[in-house]
């Protein structure tokens, strides 16, 4: 369908179910790379809660979140225009390239974090309402300590969590973007689960 | 104590939601008489709830506000960072051109012109060549006048010296 003023490339959004969405997501980033602004503000917009619920557990504060966010827009929109320039990309959706962008600048930004600071709290993310003052310490440094634990499991079994438990991917997915089998995904969660149990006994007893 | 082998995978599905209806009807058989897996189970699932984030907080959905726009923004940004070297290229080529228009008249000047080898052959025409007589003859006075004035110098050396020993 065109535009009749410009005369370019209009793109029209159907509903649809998983194969539509990446039909449509490969229609969103073809009117993209002609330099259709909307179908650009479209992809970012059905992504980015994916991308902050990734990015979310290594970010000290919504703003470092939003950041981490566009960062990872910025990187993955960059490649996928020089591989689709170049003349595809061999089956990827831009769903899963844009997981694995998120996932390799939160584990960057988690390293430079780390060298200036420990793990921070953040007063956004803490219980309130109807806590005394020492519950609500308690519980912050509870949460401290939990995100502490999770942060510090091995890179595998930490990306395989936080990719199962926040961006809610399926093990086969989760197995597809970081380029494991399905199964190492599940024994990368099972043991990541089991090392937390352990570390975090006292707080699930 | 350690889960049984074969259902361990099984567990680790339900801890995940990702249990397909028909291992749980499995799973569940099992676990009515297996304490050890029923305990991994229970383990597991604690482990995970607490490790699980609480659902984003309004300040943090807010401070996605605008994100497409700004995510934009900074790629026109880096765009025209890409391009400097261009932008550097054609001034060169102005400055370049400026002084082309600056110089040129000092080049297309018509430049004097050299002597001829008319005119050298002429003045090697002009050119006699010395007489060798006279040539020698002011050589040998010039050295005769050089030995006898440093014999003289010698003399009046000696003569001092003689006079200074007495």
């Amino acid at each position: 369908m065109r535009d009749d003023e410009t005369g370019r490339p209009r793109l029209t959004l159907v509903a649809g179910g998983r194969a539509g969405d990446l039909r449509d997501e490969d229609a969103l980033l073809g009117a993209w790379l002609i330099g259709d602004e909307d179908a650009f503000g479209e992809l970012v917009r059905r992504h980015q809660p994916l991308v902050l619920a990734i990015v979310r557990r290594y970010a000290a504060t919504p703003e470092d979140a939003r950041d981490l966010s566009q960062r990872t827009f910025l990187k993955a929109f960059e490649s996928a225009r020089r591989v689709l320039a170049r003349g595809g990309r061999n089956g990827v959706p831009f769903t899963r390239w844009l997981v694995r962008v998120a996932v390799n600048l939160a584990k960057n930004h988690r390293r430079d974090a780390g060298r200036w600071s420990s793990v921070a709290v953040e007063p956004e993310r803490l219980p309130s309402g109807g806590t005394s003052a020492p519950d609500a310490l308690e519980k912050a440094q509870a949460t401290a300590r939990v995100r502490r634990a999770v942060l510090d499991l091995p890179r595998r079994q930490r990306e395989v969590l936080t990719l199962r438990l926040d961006a809610e991917l399926p093990f086969a997915e989760i197995g597809e973007t970081l380029g494991i089998t399905e199964n190492a995904a599940k024994v990368s969660f099972h043991l990541a689960a089991r090392r937390l149990r352990t570390e975090l006994g006292q707080e699930g007893a | 104590m350690k889960p049984c082998t074969g259902y361990e995978l099984l567990l680790i599905d339900r801890a995940a939601g990702e249990l397909a209806p028909a291992d749980e009807a499995r799973l569940g058989v099992h676990l009515t008489g297996c304490a050890a897996c029923r305990a991994e189970g229970e383990a597991l699932a604690s482990a995970l709830s607490l490790a699980t984030l609480p659902p984003p907080s309004e300040a943090e959905f807010g401070a996605l506000a605008g994100l497409a726009e700004s995510v934009r923004l900074e790629q026109r940004r880096a765009e025209l960072r890409l391009r400097p070297p261009l932008r550097y290229a054609a001034a060169l080529l102005a400055v370049a051109a400026a002084v082309a228009f600056l110089l040129a008249p000092a080049f297309t000047r018509r430049a004097p012109s050299l002597p001829t080898a008319e005119v050298a052959e002429v003045g090697l025409t002009d050119w006699q060549a010395p007489d060798s007589d006279e040539v020698w003859t002011a050589i040998e006075l010039a050295s005769d006048d050089g030995a006898a004035a440093a014999m003289a110098g010698a003399d009046e050396l000696a003569l001092d010296a003689l006079l200074a020993d007495d």
